[in-house]
Order: C-alpha cells, then structure tokens, then sequence
C-alpha cells in the first residue's frame, strides 16, 4: 500500500501541495499523515471496488467463451471419463456443432397459401404457383419461413445506462471498420506462424505504413481543399500534431465514462427539463422528437457536442487498427468520398468515371 | 314460466325439416341440441340454440340477463362469421385463427363456446381445453364465458392453473387452463384423451409450456384423427404455425400442406408513427419529455408509456407529476390535469385495476380536459388491454429474462425490444379511436438495430423442468423433439445433468423411480428432491414450508417511502444462518398469528403471497401424502436448522458458492463465476460455504435467497457432484481438498484413540457421543 503512494519526487504534485499547504490547509505533520492515509485509503477502496467489478466481468466473458461442449471434451481428455450428460445427449443422435430439432427438409418446400375472399386459406393451393421459377420461390422461402435452429445460447447483452436505442454497446451492424477490426483480432491470434511468415508480415506491415503515411498526406491535403478540419481517418498515433487537443480531451472524457459504475443512473435535473419543456413549447410537435437542439445547459455526461459518441467510438476501433487494416479503410475512404484512387494516383471526376477507368479496389488489380 | 312463449312455433327451427321440428311444446324444451351432430353442426342450428329460451346444456331456462348479453355478442365480427368458421372447423384437424392482437380477448370467449356447440362434449364424456399463458386470464376467462354461457362457473365452464382447481368431474366440459396445467397433464394421459378439442390461444407469445404443446399436440394429432386442434395467435406467427402444423399428407407434391388459416377480421383504427431524428441519449427523460409534450399540445386520449421494471416505472411517474403541476399552475387555462397509474406484476392486484379508471374530468365547467397516463413494463403489451389509449410512447426498451446454461445465470437485463414488439406497441394506440405512435429511436434504428421477433422463452429458459416432464411422457428423444424453436443444445446438456446428478435420470437418460416422483411435483427438480428426501432429516414439514415459500412471489414489501422501517421488520424476523430459514421463520410467524388480519401488513409482508403459501404448501402436502412421504419435524433444537440446512444440500448442492479472499467475493462452484450477495440477504456473515436459489445477472451478477453450509455436507450428500478426481483445478478444489484431509485424519485419529481406549480428551468423546446418538 504505502509504496504506491510514494510519488516521484520530481512531479510537480509537491509544489502544488506545498503551495495548499502555505495557505490555510492544516500544517502539522499529524494531520497531513492523517490526510494522507484518508486519501490512501479512499484510493485503495476504489482500486478494490473496480477490480471487483473487472474479477466479475472477466471470469463471465471466460465461461461464456467456451460450448459446454468444449469444456466437456477437454475435461474427458484430464480425467478420461466422458461427461455422462454428453453421453446421453450422444446417444440421442446428437452431434456437436449441431442444433437440436428436427430437421426441416420435409417442411421447406410447402409452399404457404394466400387468403380467399371470406378470410378462409384454402388448403393445398400454393400461390400462383406455376408461374413463379423454381427458384425465385425456394428464395422466398428460404428468407422468410426456413426453421433454423440455434446452435448455441443466446448472447448476455448488457445495455449501459439508459441509452436510447442506436447508442448501445450492442453490437451495430457490420460495417467495414468493425469488420477489420474482427479481421485484425483473429489476426492476432493467429500467433503460431512460422519464421518466414512472420518476416513476410512485418515486410508487409511496415511497406503498409509507408503506404498509410502516404495516403493520409493525400487524404489530409483533399480534406483540407474540401474545408474539412477533422477526419478521424487522419489521426496518427505517432504524430501528436494530428490530434486537435478538444478531440483527445473527447477521448479521455470517453474512457473516464466507459470505466465509470454501470449502476450510475444519469441523474436528472428538473429544472433543465422544465427549460427545455418550454422551448419545446415553442416548436412543431416533429422538432420535438429531434432532441435538445442546442442544449441550454451543459449536459453533465455529453460535454463533447463537436464530437458525436459515434466519431470517437469509430476513432478508437480505427486506432486500434493495424497499419495494414488502416490503410485498407482509409484507401476505402478516398475512393468513396473523393473518388480518389491510391494505387491510379488520380482524382476521378465522379463514380461513374472511377468505375471506367480504375481498374480494381485493390493493389493487384493495378499490376 | 316459459310457456307463453314455448306454446308458438320456435321460428328459429324453422331450417329443420318438418318432421324434425316436431311439436314445439315438447321436443324444443327437452332438448335444444336435438337434431345437432356432432362436428357436423351448422351456424344456423347453432343461432337457433343461441336464441332459444332454454339453456342446452342446463336444461334450465335462461336468465334475464342472458338476452342482454347475447345481443351485444351478435354485434361482433366473430358473430357473423359463425359460418365460415363450422366450415373450416368441421373440414379441417388443425386450423390456425389470427386475428389483430386486441381483437385477441374477444376472441378467446367466442371460439370455445362454437367449439362446444359442435363438438357437443358432455354427450361424450369428453371437454375442451382452451390454454391461457397466464392464470389470470384462465381465471377471468372462464368466469365471464360462463356468465354468457349461463351456467356457473365450475360446473359446466371451468378453470384449472396451478394450485387451484376450479372445475367438476363430469359436468365441466369447457376448461379454461393454463398452458402448464394442461402439460401437466399430459404427464399421466401423453394422448389427451378425455379432450375432443384443444384450443391454444395467445400462440404467438410462445410461453415455454405452450410450445412444448404445439410439440406433443403435433404428434397426437396424428395418432389421433378426433382430436381437434386450433392455434390462436397474432398475425405475425400465423405462417410458421401454418407450416409447423402441416401434419395431414395431403399436399400437391406429396408433401404435407400448411394447417389453413382463419381470420377473424381485426377493428383497429390506424396509427401514425412517429420516430425520432437523432438517437436519445437517455431514454426515461425522452419519454417523459415525451410525454408532457403530448399533454399539452395533443388532442384528449390517454398515453401508454413503456419502460422497463418498477424503479424506472415509480420515478418517471414522480417526475411527471412534479411536471404536469408545474405546467397545471403555470397555465391553468390551457393545460389539463393529469394522473399517471404505473402498472407493472408485482403491484396488488388492487392498484392494477387502477388503470381503468377514467381519464380526470376538467377542473372546472368547460376547462381543459383531464389525461390520464399508464406507464407499464410490458404487460401491458399483450395480456393486458386499457381502453382510451391514444398515444403510445415507445423507447425501446424492455426487460427479459435470459438463461444462460454456459455460467448457468438468468439473467433479468434490459435491452432492446424486437420489431414485432414495437408494432405490438403501437397497435395499443388504435383501439379505440385512430391514434399516434411515438418511437424515442429513429427509423433507420428501428430497421436495423432491432430484432424481428422477441425469442421465444424456449430460447431463453432453464429446461430442466420441462425436460423431467417430458421424459416423464416418454418422449425419449429430446435431441430429434420436433420444436417449433429448438432450445441451444447447451440448454438440454445442462438440464440432463442436473436430472442425472439428481438422480432422476439414469446414465442412460431413462427416468428412475424417484424421477417419477419428481415430476408429480409441480415444482423445480431440485425442490421436489427435497421434500422426497427431507423425512430423512427430520424436517419435511419445514421443507415443505420452504418450498411454499420459495414458489410464490417475494413476500417482503418495501415501499419506496418507508424502506428504513421495512427493513427494520425483516431484521426482526431474520435467521441469521440463511434466507431459506428466514422464510420457514416468516411462515410460522404468519400462522401464529393468522387471526391478526393487520400483522402481515405492520410487518411488511405482503398477506396475498403469505396466502397463497399456505394454499400451495396445502396443495404440495396433498402430492406428498399421495406418495406417502412422511410429514415429520424434530423436536430437538440443537438440530432443527441443521438439519433443515442439510436437506436443503440434498436439493441444490450444485448452487454452491464458495468465497475467495477478504472481500467477500464468492465464487459459483464448477463455473467460476464471481458473484456477490444480494443486497437482501440476511446473513449475518459472510460464510465460506453457502447454497443459494438463484443466481441472477441484474446490474451485477448476485446470488440469491443463500443459506450457509458445511463443505462436509456436500462431499456427504452429494459426492457425486463433488468428486475431487474430476474437479476443476483452483482454490475451491484446494478448499475442498482440506475438509477431506481433515476428515479422513480425523477418522483415522478416532480410531487410534478408541483402540487405545484412552480417551483422555473431552472433546473428541462429546464428539463421539454426539456421532452415536
């Protein structure tokens, strides 16, 4: 305990504390140790509280990333006897990686009757049937009515706080950054790779980085002609100049919350309400349901307006990207936003021109 | 008496031949149903029983009140399509019925009472069943189909949901029951066979028991061509129904065709729905927002505000009212006053009727009128049905239980509402006259965060239950079970091994005999162990108070106003060894004092859960006896809780926790999981080993409802569970690594010092002493 509150004599905590303690703070050495072990002991209980939080956390996410099946198997490996609930599930017919029921081959093709005209379907009468292609119905069929059954348990999904729907921690449809953001974590645990790999990756990885440097000079040069002053796409860890300071304030602000107790409950202040029941008086019930507006008072969770929670959520994912994974988003960024391609060198007029005279997305299309 | 009227030609039999009709005086008055065959009864036959002047299945006449009541039903749409109806039913096994979900009430009193008039039941010894996902509804139901039926309820219209049996061997032909109860039943007749019709309704909320239904119902239709079978639902499942239930081979291509489908055309006006344009960063105060908007500058008709569970409920209701006032006084003239009823399940019963009190009247002549607010969990989505809604505000969000067999959690979280959800939502706004839909997400959120269907509770359920009842009706392969919605396979492995450690199942999944006792409980598979093995220790009559307890719903009140005095009366009644002897505490206490109709209410307990105990531990003292378990308690002190506490290892030694470090952590035995206690628990310390009833995932995972134990108990009575060759490896196994050392050292000392014959130290020969008695 006492050694993480020994401070490096050199920080600059000293001067300040020397300074409080010229003023009117208590001054003999009894109270100060006092105050000192108060503090200490305060930090120490946070300290606890969270790790209590994370123990809770971490031991769910490592029972939840295993089937039981899994578990089942690895454990007959250690003991030598099967799983005895395994065993019955085994000799039912069972096969792991397969979902229980029947399976729906003899209910796929029935085709679904439409309504007659007093509410009655009529049996066996398929619709329109002859007319539509084989295939065009097996389609339809397959989309809307095809039985699938689950493989495996639904998901535990913890929702934050009182977030509307659309700003949850739940997972939002793929798109191509959080899908190279997948792309990069099975990366990385494919850590059994031989010499020669390895030498290849790290030769693409840093040839990768020469390529992103470039590329966000371009990307940079074009946001700067279009009056653009912030792109996440931009931000460089390894030159601080990138980062406009409100942006990495945003960021911490966001980390801070993200830690912060999930019980919190955003408390409401009444007299904000009434402020913006009044202005809400004065507008279109649609203007309404558009949310604050311009917020009279200063929010005390959302300090950052410039910054949407979703640009510093998109800029974290991207950060976390490898060199290689940067660069495919950001080459995929020029090419829509500025129609631009990285491999041509060339600004094209619009779509339809890239579309004729680029030849591919991506480097090998360029050979 | 009826004969003024019997002495004229019955015009309504005027559609039967002649002969038939016979002499108006004699045959009508005998019997109504005469010419009636069974399932080939036509609409008009039915109208002219319907309209005649004695009750067919009373023979008695009908009352004054009868006339009345049967007009209003010849207004309805189901009325008029009374035809159509005998067609497809007499034509068809299986017939799938949707209509608009608020047209759902009505149509679950109509239906059953067409299904009798054609099946003609009591003239066969057989009934109909109409299923309810939950008892009120089987309750309320009943009783009212019965007032328009004429006949008293439990007589020839009845109810059966668990606990309480409300109908009359014989005589009742028309039951209304819970899904569980008819599931139940089948338990002892797998085919059914005392029901020539079984009517499913509220499919579409695909309650566990009711799919397991469609199931079974599945496979007895086919073995069993009288048997009739019709699947109410919502429109949204009607197809998958449709499909699901294509049992007859009668299809074009060989294969079998869909069930056919009955609409029963819904009368709901339109709704306008509106989303947002911008995602809200807090849902409650958007919705309150929300809904002050809409009082002020909306048209008259009541809002429905969805949120999730009580505390939020009992917040936003606070908070609105703080509002509206402010707005009332600010601006009398123009604003309306307001009232907002919360209605969630664990409110009284009381309070839930309060939301059919009519909107406030105007503070003065010709003033603004009044609004009245229902802010409600989701109940108020399906079972529930307020009139005088107009506006709907809509955030999103619900609460729902999920298992997770993995870490073995249930987890009660709030999360986002599917899209089927939401259109039932906004569906609430159109009953009475067009209204608006206000959705706190935008469009393209609803398009593409939001689920198309809630899962079905099969997906999201513990099964071991189910799974002892259905190898109980000899449904051996659950792997290949023809579900409508098949379970996680993970589900069914967890559900075998506790069946298996329990001894209910053997290795190779057939049930044993004490399985088969098991299930004859209506209760969890651990319990019913209990109580089986409770006369063992000496308690069973304490056991079965716990279990009583344990089954129905929290006994404690805690009004947000006095908290500090409610948890001031639980400590008085607290044992400090464990919850489960807290509850057999609370019980005995009631029933000292079962005279003082105020005690349950100055100790801040609720009298209708302590009632309903004392109905259930009546009902499962019945089951007992009937398996001759002995209904014995000790009368020695030194061991009444000990021994309470051991039975209850006997139960749940797989719900174990052990605690790790300082800190109170405890650890869920086998899976790891770091839990804490919930907050109301009663223990005084916190023990190294304790078993607990639930463990649930909330704002943070917590076990519930715990009782401290001794590790030598559970390597006792259950060391199958607790074999240390095939532990998982960590603290707990070193723990339990100790107590055996201790114990193999301490019987093996034992034996040095009997051999000796020396037993010098006082202890260890109380202990003996002790270990001989």
């Amino acid at each position: 305990m006492a050694d993480d509150d020994e401070d490096d004599y050199l920080s600059d905590k000293f001067l300040l504390q020397n300074a409080s303690a010229s003023g009117s703070k208590p001054s003999t050495y009894a109270e100060r140790r006092r105050q000192a072990q108060k503090e200490a002991a305060i930090r120490n209980e946070q300290n606890r509280k969270k790790s209590r939080r994370q123990l809770e956390e971490e031991s769910r996410e490592e029972g939840l990333r295993k089937s039981l099946f899994e578990k089942a198997q690895e454990e007959a490996a250690v003991i030598g006897t099967q799983n005895k609930a395994m065993n019955m599930m085994l000799k039912m017919g069972f096969k792991p990686g397969q979902s229980l029921g029947r399976s729906d081959d003899d209910h796929d093709d029935t085709s679904i009757p439409g309504p007659s005209q007093n509410g009655i379907y009529p049996e066996g009468k398929a619709l329109g049937n002859q007319d539509y292609s084989k295939e065009t119905r097996e389609d339809r069929t397959a989309r809307e009515y095809r039985i699938k059954h689950r493989t495996e348990p639904l998901p535990l999904d913890v929702w934050t706080g009182k977030k509307g729907v659309g700003l949850g921690k739940r997972a939002p449809s793929p798109s191509a950054l959080t899908h190279a953001a997948k792309v990069a974590k099975v990366s990385e645990e494919n850590v059994k790779e031989t010499f020669r790999e390895r030498a290849r990756r790290e030769f693409e990885e840093k040839r990768a980085e020469g390529r992103l440097f470039n590329a966000m000079k371009t990307l940079r040069t074009l946001d700067e002609k279009s009056g653009i002053t912030f792109n996440i796409h931009t931000l460089d860890p390894n030159d601080p100049q990138t980062f406009p300071p409100d942006f990495i304030e945003a960021l911490e602000q966001d980390a801070i919350d993200s830690s912060a107790d999930l019980d919190e409950t955003v408390t409401v202040d009444p007299e904000r309400l009434r402020r913006q029941m009044r202005l809400d008086a004065l507008q279109p019930i649609q203007s309404h349901l558009e949310d604050e507006g311009e917020p009279v008072v200063k929010k005390p969770k959302l300090p950052n307006r410039k910054y949407s929670e979703k640009t510093i959520e998109d800029a974290k994912t991207y950060l976390q990207l490898g060199s290689q994974q940067k660069l495919v988003v950001v080459l995929a960024h020029l090419r829509n936003k500025y129609t631009y391609c990285f491999w041509c060198g060339t600004q094209y007029d619009d779509r339809q021109d890239m579309a004729a005279n680029c030849p591919g997305e991506d480097e090998e299309a360029h050979d | 008496m009826a004969n003024g009227v019997t002495e004229k030609e019955n015009p309504y039999l005027a559609h039967l031949a002649p002969k038939k009709r016979g002499s108006p005086s004699t045959s009508t008055v005998k019997e109504p149903l005469y010419g009636f065959l069974p399932r080939r009864v036509t609409a008009d036959q039915v109208r002219g029983a319907l309209e005649g002047d004695v009750n067919p299945f009373t023979k008695q006449p009908h009352s004054a009140s009868y006339k009345k009541i049967l007009e209003a039903r010849k207004k309805l749409p189901v009325y008029a399509q009374m035809a159509e109806f005998y067609k497809v039913f007499t034509e068809n096994q299986v017939v799938v019925m949707v209509g608009e979900t608020g047209n759902c009430s009505r149509r679950k009193f109509r239906i059953p009472q067409f299904v009798a008039y054609s099946d003609l039941p009591h003239t066969k010894g057989k009934m109909i069943a109409c299923t309810q996902p939950r008892r009120v509804a089987a309750m309320s139901v009943a009783k009212r189909v019965a007032d328009e039926m004429d006949v008293q309820l439990g007589k020839q219209v009845g109810y059966s949901i668990r606990f309480e049996d409300m109908t009359e061997h014989g005589t009742t032909f028309l039951k209304y029951m819970t899904d569980g109860m008819l599931l139940r039943e089948a338990m002892n007749d797998p085919d059914l066979t005392r029901y020539s019709t079984i009517i499913l309704d509220e499919a579409h909320e695909r309650t566990l028991a009711t799919d397991i239904l469609m199931g079974l119902l599945k496979g007895v239709a086919k073995k069993r061509p009288d048997l009739k079978l019709i699947v109410m639902s919502a429109t949204l499942d009607a197809v998958k129904f449709q499909k699901y239930f294509g049992i007859s081979g009668r299809g074009e291509d060989g294969k079998p065709a869909p069930a056919p489908l009955f609409l029963v055309p819904g009368r709901t006006h339109s709704v306008e729905v509106f989303y947002t344009q911008e995602p809200e960063p807090d849902y409650v105060e958007a919705a309150i927002r929300t809904v002050l908007m809409i009082h002020r500058a909306e048209d008259p008709g009541d809002v429905l505000l969805f949120l999730t569970g009580e505390e939020e409920i009992e917040d936003a209701c606070r908070k609105i009212r703080l509002e509206a006032d402010d707005l009332t006084n600010q601006d009398p003239d123009s604003v309306g006053p307001l009232v907002c009823i919360p209605l969630y399940s664990t409110l009284p019963p009381a309070q839930q009727q309060r939301i059919f009190d009519p909107a406030p009247s105007p503070r003065k002549e010709g003033g603004p009128p009044g609004r009245k607010v229902v802010i409600a969990t989701n109940i108020a989505e399906t079972s529930l049905t307020i009139d005088g809604i107009v506006y709907v505000v809509d955030p999103g969000f619900s609460k729902q239980k999920v298992y997770n067999p993995r870490i073995r959690v249930e987890s009660l979280l709030v999360s986002p509402i599917s899209k089927a959800s939401a259109q039932q939502r906004a569906g609430r706004a159109g009953r009475t006259r067009p209204g608006k839909c206000f959705r706190l997400y935008t469009e393209k959120d609803f398009m593409n965060e939001l689920e198309e269907q809630t899962h079905p509770e099969i997906l999201r359920s513990n099964l071991a239950n189910t799974v002892l009842e259905l190898v109980k009706l000899g449904i051996k392969d659950l792997v290949k079970f023809d579900y409508v919605d098949a379970p996680a396979p993970e589900t069914l492995m967890r559900a075998l091994e506790l069946l298996n450690y329990l001894a209910a199942l053997d290795d190779d999944g057939n049930l044993t005999p004490l399985g088969g006792i098991m299930a004859e409980f209506p209760l969890d598979p651990q319990m019913a162990k209990m109580l089986i093995v409770s006369p063992e220790f000496k308690c069973s009559n304490e056991i079965l108070t716990i279990v009583a307890m344990l089954s129905v719903p929290n006994v404690w009140l805690r009004p947000n106003n006095q908290r500090k005095e409610a948890d001031a009366a639980k400590q008085l009644l607290t044992v400090p060894d464990g919850d489960h002897l807290t509850l057999l505490n609370v019980y005995n206490n009631y029933m000292q004092n079962i005279h003082d109709k105020n005690w349950a209410w100055t100790n801040y307990l609720s009298a209708r859960a302590l009632t309903q105990a004392d109905n259930v531990r009546a009902q499962l003292q019945r089951t007992m006896e009937r398996f001759e378990i002995d209904l014995i308690s000790t009368q020695d002190q030194r061991t009444f809780y000990t021994n309470i506490r051991q039975a209850l290892v006997c139960g749940f030694f797989m719900q174990v926790a052990h605690k790790e470090g300082e800190k109170g952590n405890y650890l869920t035995v086998k899976d790891n999981q770091v839990v804490g206690l919930h907050p109301s628990c009663g223990l005084e310390t916190q023990p190294e080993w304790v078993i607990f009833n639930e463990f649930v995932l909330t704002t943070r995972p917590y076990i519930r409802t715990v009782t401290d134990v001794r590790p030598e108990w559970l390597l006792e009575y259950a060391g199958n569970y607790f074999d240390l060759a095939s532990f998982p490896d960590g603290e707990t196994k070193r723990a339990l690594q100790r107590v055996l050392n201790k114990k193999l050292g301490k019987a093996a000392g034992r034996v040095d010092n009997e051999k000796n014959g020396s037993g010098s130290d006082e202890r260890v020969k109380k202990k003996q002493k002790k270990n001989k008695s």
